[in-house]
């Protein structure tokens, strides 16, 4: 159904270019709302809504958009889109959206997004554009998804909110680790995410 | 002895010598070997960034100059159990208690974050550093005694791992590993790190929070608040609560194992001065500056302040962990300042810093592994600074 | 390409009345439904204070504007005049200090309890929430934290059941009628030598949250205290 370059368009940014972790793109929010995996998952899903639709808008774009201003109109087409979502989550998803606070709006300045409508959808068709946002927003939320579900387990025991530490190991005096609810406990994570994986697919050297 | 020796470098030869079976555990053999005995070569060459002295001589010093605080602490740890349980509190009782409770965290200590080193060795190929002597023992110290024996073992594995191992092993280090360690249980373990139940060893059950409590003295004196019907002078609140400034500095009262006698401390400056590995400068920079700082906030104090505003100086110097912290700590030959200058500075910020956390934030009473901490961050910081003033002032000479 | 400055300036407006054309649908179309949901989380809250409903049951709208008409909502001001026709869901962050929100839960025609928002500051945060007394004023009926910052697994602790719990049943008014609070002590409420109808266990590492809670019940209470006077003489 895809073509070769195709797939390679939209699997490259899973692990080899994965954004969080060989770019070092989008730390923000990966600290920032991965205390638990639901909330990281309705981000990562809001993440790719938001990189689809506007990488096709921009792709569609592209031929009659003046160089001059366009940032200005990449950064209208997201902050709407961003916009749009946050709106949406409000209405129907009040209580995630709530945890989320302000971390949906600031997926605009989330440097994954303008790097691929930069770097890829300026100069590329609609349908790669589309699958160029999916498989960095897909990259983005393997990391994301990740860092929430260790956080999550080992900050407050629990997945997805129901709890899977059996009570014979708390009455033997296990106790959360509270430095996986802060931030610190995400940036370890995040560092060990991206050691494990240099170790496992070294980044081909020269490159 | 010599028998056994020899049994061993015949092994080595045999086994584990390059094109031998056992060739890939080479290393591990060899960090056996020289455990037990005087390895047949000394490290060499710059295992420490700055530093070309033989680690292992080093490191053995320093663990002489630890002998103080932790006999001490064995010995304190036993006698504030036997003040709150009744029990006999003669010399050996109390001993025996204390090794009860200390000897445990000082294995696990070594054990896990020994085998972490040794995965780390042998997967990097490179011999076991000795370094590890000295953090395996700095770590227990600065725990409550009442820590359980997990909490301790994923503590001294983050800091050998993360602290240490992943910026290239012992001497790459920018923190202090066994600090880190004792910061990463304190935010992850708060409930077994703070409050007033966990420095007198009755139980490991962080649950049971009934019973005696041991206050520290820094609770104690952060407790002076104004308008409030007891006398808004620290020294005699904390004397009201058995504090007085004798028995803080000679360390009988509740508190990390080896961290409550200043007097230990001091005694293990010595011993660390006088064999030559030791450099004072860090040290008296620490207490500079926490005399210093502590003056600053007497003369702001006003009544409406805690009593921490009010502290005399020299109280600063023996509560909590500030002595061992400044002897021990903020002496690490990798973590901290390399240059003479830059210790100066880097001992004062540290002396200041402790202070201003200890009275300006009172969530965090164990302001010294906070402010070592920070510190070790800046060290490069202010080398660069010191090497490069130094240069500018050696050109203009020259001009 | 044509790039002269009539083309960017039509190129760009086009764009921007686009997106706000689609922002403006959006924002107008699900505003009713936004409206709704702060306002369906505040009732959860008071109703939780109140014990209607408990933290972790999960309800429909329905069901949760069905419970809420057992709550009867009322604005004071500062003498404790009941202000008529102004509705606690219309006062903004600027009317909080001279208007105060009153939410009465009745059963069968009388009052079973009084709730309240309450402010103050932990360690680190802002804390918000309500706190709920029964009908005699001076009976603390529940208590819920919506909102704080605190440490994890320390302070933090505050908004647990076993926390807010320990606060049922506690009285804020002494013998003598004078005003107390609750006070959570350091440790045990038993070890702290004090009536224990005003005190609460601590939380072991958390002494600045817990003054923070302390503080803020004796502010709420002191505000709302002329209205509870009133009630308390009869005329509500």
């Amino acid at each position: 159904m895809l073509s070769k370059n195709d797939k390679k368009v939209l699997t490259d940014p899973l692990i080899s270019n994965n954004p969080i972790a060989m770019q070092v793109l989008g730390i923000c929010s990966a600290l920032a709302v991965t205390t638990q995996v639901k909330p990281a998952f309705v981000m990562c899903v809001s993440v790719i809504v938001v990189m689809c639709v506007s990488s096709m808008v921009i792709s569609l774009l592209r031929t009659g958009l003046p160089s001059r201003i366009r940032i200005i109109v990449e950064l209208c087409v997201v902050a709407s889109m961003v916009i749009l979502v946050d709106q949406f989550l409000k209405a129907f998803l009040f209580d995630l959206s709530k945890q989320l606070s302000v971390f949906v709006g600031l997926i605009i300045t989330n440097c994954i997004v303008m790097g691929r409508l930069e770097a890829f959808a300026l100069m590329n068709k609609p349908f790669p554009s589309i699958l160029d946002g999916l498989g960095n927003g897909l990259g983005y939320s393997i990391v994301l998804m990740f860092v929430a579900a260790l956080r999550e387990l080992l900050g407050a025991g629990k997945l997805a909110g129901i709890p899977v530490i059996p009570q014979a190991l708390i009455d033997l005096g296990y106790v959360n680790n509270g430095l996986m609810v802060l931030a610190p406990g995400a940036f370890i994570l995040l560092g060990l995410y991206i050691w494990a994986q240099n170790s496992l697919f070294p980044p081909k050297a020269g490159k | 002895m010599k028998f056994l020796l020899n049994i061993l470098e015949k092994t080595k030869k045999d086994l584990f010598a390059p094109g031998k079976p056992l060739e890939k555990a080479f290393y591990a053999f060899d960090a056996a070997d020289s455990f037990f005995f005087s390895p047949s070569h000394v490290t060499h060459g710059t295992v420490h960034v700055r530093d070309s002295i033989d680690t292992k001589r080093y490191m053995s010093m320093v663990i002489m100059a630890l002998l103080p605080p932790l006999l001490f602490g064995i010995y304190n740890t036993g006698y504030q159990a036997m003040l709150a349980t009744g029990g006999p509190a003669d010399l050996v009782s109390c001993f025996i208690e204390g090794l009860k409770w200390v000897l445990p965290l000082i294995f696990i200590s070594y054990a896990v974050g020994g085998t972490w080193e040794a995965i780390f060795a042998v997967t990097r190929k490179h011999p076991i550093n000795e370094g590890f002597l000295v953090t395996g023992l700095l770590f227990p110290l600065v725990l409550p005694p009442t820590l359980p024996l997990w909490q301790a073992a994923i503590g001294i594995s983050f800091g050998v791992v993360i602290a240490k191992e992943v910026f290239g092993g012992t001497g790459m280090n920018i923190l202090n590993p066994a600090l880190m360690a004792r910061a990463f249980c304190f935010f992850s373990y708060p409930a077994s790190m703070s409050g007033d139940s966990v420095w007198v060893a009755i139980t490991r059950d962080t649950k049971v929070l009934d019973g005696y409590s041991g206050a520290t003295a820094l609770g104690v004196a952060l407790g002076v608040k104004s308008g409030a019907s007891v006398a808004a002078e620290p020294v005699s609140l904390l004397a009201s609560h058995g504090f007085t400034f004798e028995k803080l500095a000679m360390g009988f009262v509740p508190g990390s194992i080896g961290e409550t006698s200043a007097v230990a401390c001091f005694i293990g400056f010595i011993v660390l001065l006088i064999s030559g590995v030791g450099n004072y400068r860090s040290t008296v920079g620490c207490v500079v500056g926490a005399v210093g700082m502590a003056l600053v906030f007497n003369l702001m104090a006003t009544d409406s302040m805690h009593g921490l505003f009010k502290m005399p100086p020299h109280y600063h110097l023996v509560l909590g962990g500030f002595a061992f912290g400044a002897v021990y700590m903020a002496t690490d030959p990798v973590s901290s300042a390399a240059t003479n200058l830059g210790k100066w500075i880097y001992g004062i910020l540290i002396g200041v810093i402790c202070v201003l956390i200890r009275t300006v934030n009172p969530a965090y009473p164990e302001s010294m592994m906070l402010a070592i901490l920070f510190m070790n961050e800046f060290a490069p910081l202010i080398d660069y600074y010191v090497v490069k003033a130094k240069n500018q002032r050696r050109s203009l000479r020259h001009a | 390409m044509r790039n002269d400055n009539f083309y960017i300036f039509s190129y760009a407006a086009v764009v921007c009345l686009v997106c706000s054309i689609l922002l403006s649908l959006a924002a107008t179309q699900l505003q009713p439904l936004q409206a709704e949901n702060v306002k369906l989380d505040i009732r959860k809250n008071i109703m939780i204070a109140l014990g209607i409903i408990k933290a972790d049951e999960k309800f429909t709208r329905e069901e949760l504007n069905q419970k809420f008409t057992a709550v009867k909502e009322l604005v004071v001001d500062l003498e404790g005049n009941i202000l008529e026709g102004v509705k606690p869901e219309n006062l903004t962050e600027k009317d909080l200090d001279t208007k105060l929100p009153i939410f009465q839960v009745l059963a069968d025609g009388t009052v079973q309890g009084y709730a309240f928002p309450i402010v103050g500051r932990g360690l680190w945060s802002t804390l918000k929430g309500y706190l709920a007394l029964e009908a005699d004023t001076a009976t603390v009926k529940g208590l819920t934290f919506y909102q704080h910052g605190e440490t994890p697994g320390l302070g933090a602790e505050i908004e647990q059941s076993w926390f807010t719990n320990n606060f049922k049943a506690k009285k804020v008014r002494d013998n003598l009628g004078n005003l107390v609070g609750v006070t959570v002590v350091k440790g045990k409420a038993t070890d702290s030598g004090r009536p224990l109808d005003h005190v609460v266990d601590g939380i072991s590492g958390a002494t600045i949250t817990a003054d923070g809670v302390t503080k803020m019940f004796k502010v709420g209470l002191t505000k709302y205290d002329p209205y509870f006077e009133r009630v308390r003489q009869g005329g509500r």
